[in-house]
């Protein structure tokens, strides 16, 4: 029963305060684009922090268009004196702001403005797709595949084994079972 | 004049090391013994140069020889002495050396080791050796050499970079290269076996330790690599699926498939060509993730800086890959099973299944690596791929692969009984269950994948519990022992498979610590002196705030000065902690910003602070909190996993 306490115990931790984790979610499609070493939500520099700085207001019970306006502005302002963009008409992109606007919209936004690069997640195209079903169809394939060595491996009524090979294989296995106690 | 000697030494260890495959080949060929000998002491002779000319270089990074390029970029007059010291694998030339280093002392090792067995064999173990060798000296000699003379002296250099200046960056490194190289002696065993058409169980035997070992080494290795980026690189977390992270994570999965499946072949004699099969994949791709890391082909904030070698690297990865499917074809007959499986139900089975899913884990995390290559090639666009990919894409075959963590020791060689089966679930099931429904229930936990993890942890943890149980409870009955002394004896007994079961219970105890990095909590605070915030249970006092410079510190501040301020922590109003978050800015390197961060640890959850500037007129502090929960299971857990594979290392294993 300890066991449970302790898990139960260590999950009790419900802070109204903290990054939500919708926020995280979002911060984690996008590469920093200061350096594309990394995602924004675990990225420690001042364009992480400007880029969560907007997304907390895009998420906030108490949005505000203009505010979020800001923000975005922001953002660019800091992007161009450091050379990361050049200047852009932003009108377009104004217009894509809303409170809790969908993850594909915020992933649009930010690929007009620093381009495909900054993608943390594949793209919403038939390429996209494929890069997601791929390790499952690996997956798939390999088990098709152990499955079928399995079966070609195994035994089946026709072939029978040799009284001298079952006893050798018998005698292996009892010598390893006995070892276990 | 010592550089020269250093560049002379391994020129010579070049020449010897051709001298040692030549005359290797001569005794192959016409069975003259005395060229065996020669062979064996050229081999000699260049181990030790190598490993001169690498304590060369540890000197003259100790004495600051800033004459020789590599120092004047990897050290400075003020970097402490060990850090110096890490230098010798802080950078691309001084990693080739110690890789260098390493392989020779493990080729010198086999061959002490099995001087007088395996003699058909070991002459091929020793050219295979050899060139792997060669490649390297080669690469050290001609493109990377760690001796050459700096063009403008420069005797204010600029040291260590400051992140790599941590004790656990004296460890990592040595730690990962044990295991990365490790793997070269059962690859070289493996070709020696194919060769000599000896592919029986022997050589699996011969290079169980030689396996275990570099596996441990990697295991540790990754793991201490995640400590030093959640203590170092100031962002939470110890693993951000980073190419130069995913390189040391290929040959690990392989590795463990291999380590897995070389049991049915010692058993049952059988899976012969995909032990071999998968040892050539684990050695191929230790080459593969060096090739990562230093040709700049994959952006990585911990990749060396990209040099042509690239194509060296790309060039022996080709050479081993082309000539290891010369093996396999060439040997295709002997590689063949000579028993059969019994049934699906059986251990084999599972072990099979356990392969199939850590090589389709590699692969996958291949994919996810290699994908802003594929990308470019497809789309003309370079995508890197997140954190947020890999986890989504992994989170199932890790369900999996727990579950037949579990199941693995249920079932029994050969075939199992559905009956047996149904009893032997039948326990670990119900209890897992009524744990994670009410941990569920209480907390309101309904994320899909911390339940099932939850639950499967659980049912793991309890039947590797049960085994133990059921073997200690036996063992009294029969020879009379007390519970403590029949535990102590069945890891004497069947080192193995006991030694197996705490790698696993350690690797469920680390999967408890992932869980909790489903729960993490994040804040951005500002904060001024006195001022006290609260979040939720935790009360955080700001205290005050200095200034420590190399002259008001010279002990503990030589290289750099510190912004430092200090908290007191509550929580539920009782007295948890005091923290000093610092901000660093290393001298050498232009005044090099770097946050320290600031941890308490307890076995429920990290409370982890960074500070991101303090304002040394007003103190106005704006700091980074991090609740992580259960961070301390996964450093556990690595104990555990060292202790079972220490365990393992069974030296008791007697040779033909």
């Amino acid at each position: 029963m300890k066991i449970i306490y302790t898990f139960v115990t260590i999950f009790s931790i419900s802070f109204s305060n903290f990054v939500s984790e919708k926020q995280y979610d979002i911060e984690s499609l996008i590469l920093a684009p200061c350096c594309y070493g990394g995602i924004v939500s675990e990225h420690n520099s001042p364009m992480s922090k400007l880029i969560s700085n907007f997304v907390k207001e895009i998420y906030s019970e108490n949005f505000d268009n203009k505010q979020a306006i800001s923000k975005l502005d922001e953002i660019i302002n800091f992007s161009i004196k450091n050379g990361l963009m050049n200047r852009i008409n932003n009108q377009e992109n104004y217009k894509l702001i809303s409170h809790n606007m969908d993850q594909e919209v915020f992933l649009e936004l930010f690929v007009n403005l620093f381009g495909e690069k900054i993608r943390a997640v594949p793209q919403n195209n038939f390429f996209g797709k494929i890069t997601w079903i791929f390790p499952y169809s690996i997956m798939i394939i390999g088990i098709i595949f152990v499955s079928y060595v399995i079966k070609n491996l195994s035994f089946n009524d026709k072939q029978i084994l040799s009284e001298v090979e079952t006893e050798k294989i018998e005698q292996q296995i009892k010598k390893y079972d006995s070892k276990g106690y | 004049m010592i550089s020269s000697l250093g560049s002379s030494f391994l020129i010579i260890a070049l020449f010897l090391n051709i001298y040692t495959i030549f005359s290797m080949g001569i005794f192959l060929k016409y069975k003259k013994y005395q060229f065996k000998i020669s062979s064996i002491n050229s081999l000699y002779c260049s181990t030790l140069l190598i490993i001169l000319s690498s304590f060369i270089l540890i000197r003259e990074l100790i004495q600051s020889n800033f004459n020789i390029a590599y120092i004047s970029k990897y050290s400075s007059t003020n970097t402490p002495l060990i850090y110096k010291i890490t230098g010798f694998w802080a950078g691309m030339e001084g990693s080739l050396l110690f890789w260098l280093f390493v392989l020779s002392i493990y080729s010198i090792s086999v061959i002490l080791m099995y001087k007088n067995k395996f003699t058909k064999m070991m002459p091929w173990v020793i050219i295979i050796l050899m060139f792997i060798q060669l490649f390297f000296l080669i690469i050290c000699c001609f493109f990377e050499d760690p001796f050459k003379p700096a063009i403008n002296i420069n005797n204010n250099a600029s040291g260590l970079n400051p992140l790599l200046q941590h004790p656990l960056m004296v460890i990592h490194p040595p730690l990962l290269y044990l295991g990365y190289i490790g793997f070269a002696v059962p690859f070289a065993f493996a070709i020696g076996a194919l060769i000599t058409q000896k592919i029986d169980s022997d050589w699996i035997k011969a290079t169980r330790r030689w396996t275990l070992f570099p596996w441990g080494c990697l295991s540790v290795a990754i793991v201490l690599g995640g400590r030093w980026a959640y203590l170092e690189l100031g962002w939470g977390g110890y693993w951000a699926w980073d190419p130069v992270e995913n390189a040391s994570f290929f040959p690990w999965l392989t590795g463990t498939a291999y380590l897995h499946s070389v049991l049915i072949q010692e058993k049952r004699n059988m899976l012969k060509g995909w032990n071999i099969i998968l040892i050539m994949s684990t050695f191929t791709l230790t080459i593969f993730g060096t090739y990562l890391t230093r040709s700049g082909i994959i952006s990585s904030i911990h990749a060396f800086a990209a040099t042509d070698l690239g194509i060296w690297f790309f060039g022996f990865i080709i050479i081993i890959v082309l000539f290891n499917f010369f093996m396999l074809w060439k040997r295709k007959n002997l590689l063949v099973s000579q028993n059969k499986l019994d049934s699906i139900f059986s251990r084999e089975s599972g072990f099979l299944f356990n392969n199939m899913l850590f090589v389709a884990i590699c692969l996958a995390v291949l994919w996810g690596t290699m994908y802003p290559l594929i990308s470019e090639a497809f789309t003309g666009i370079q995508i890197t791929l997140g954190p947020s990919y890999f986890n989504r894409v992994i989170q199932p075959f890790g369900i999996i692969l727990v579950f037949l963590t579990g199941v693995g020791p249920l079932l029994s060689w050969r075939k199992t009984s559905i009956k047996s089966m149904k009893r032997n679930f039948y326990r670990p099931s119900i209890f897992s269950l009524i744990c994670t429904s009410v941990w569920s229930i209480s907390y309101k936990v309904y994320d899909i994948y911390p339940v099932i993890y939850t639950f499967l942890v659980l049912f793991v943890i309890y039947i590797i519990c049960s085994e133990f149980y059921k073997a200690v409870i036996t063992r009294v009955k029969i020879h009379k022992e007390t519970p403590i002394k029949a535990f102590v004896m069945l890891f004497k007994i069947n080192r193995t498979r006991y030694g197996g079961y705490i790698v696993h219970l350690g690797v469920m105890i680390m999967f408890v610590g992932f869980i909790g990095k489903a729960f993490d909590k994040e804040a951005n605070i500002s904060i001024m002196p006195n001022e006290t915030i609260e979040l939720e249970d935790y009360k955080i006092e700001y205290q005050k705030f200095w200034l420590e410079t190399p002259e008001t510190n010279p002990e503990n501040r030589s290289n750099h000065f510190s912004k430092i301020i200090s908290m007191k922590i509550d929580k539920d109003n009782s007295f948890f902690t005091n923290l000093f978050p610092e901000k660093r800015f290393y001298i050498d390197q232009n005044n090099q910003p770097h946050s320290e961060v600031a941890l308490k640890s307890t076995m429920l959850e990290d409370f982890y602070v960074v500070l991101g500037d303090v304002d040394m007129k007003t103190g106005l502090a704006t700091l980074i909190i991090k609740i992580n929960p259960m961070v301390s299971w996964v450093w556990i857990g690595t104990i555990l996993l060292c202790i079972g594979v220490i365990i393992c290392l069974d030296p008791k294993i007697r040779l033909k």
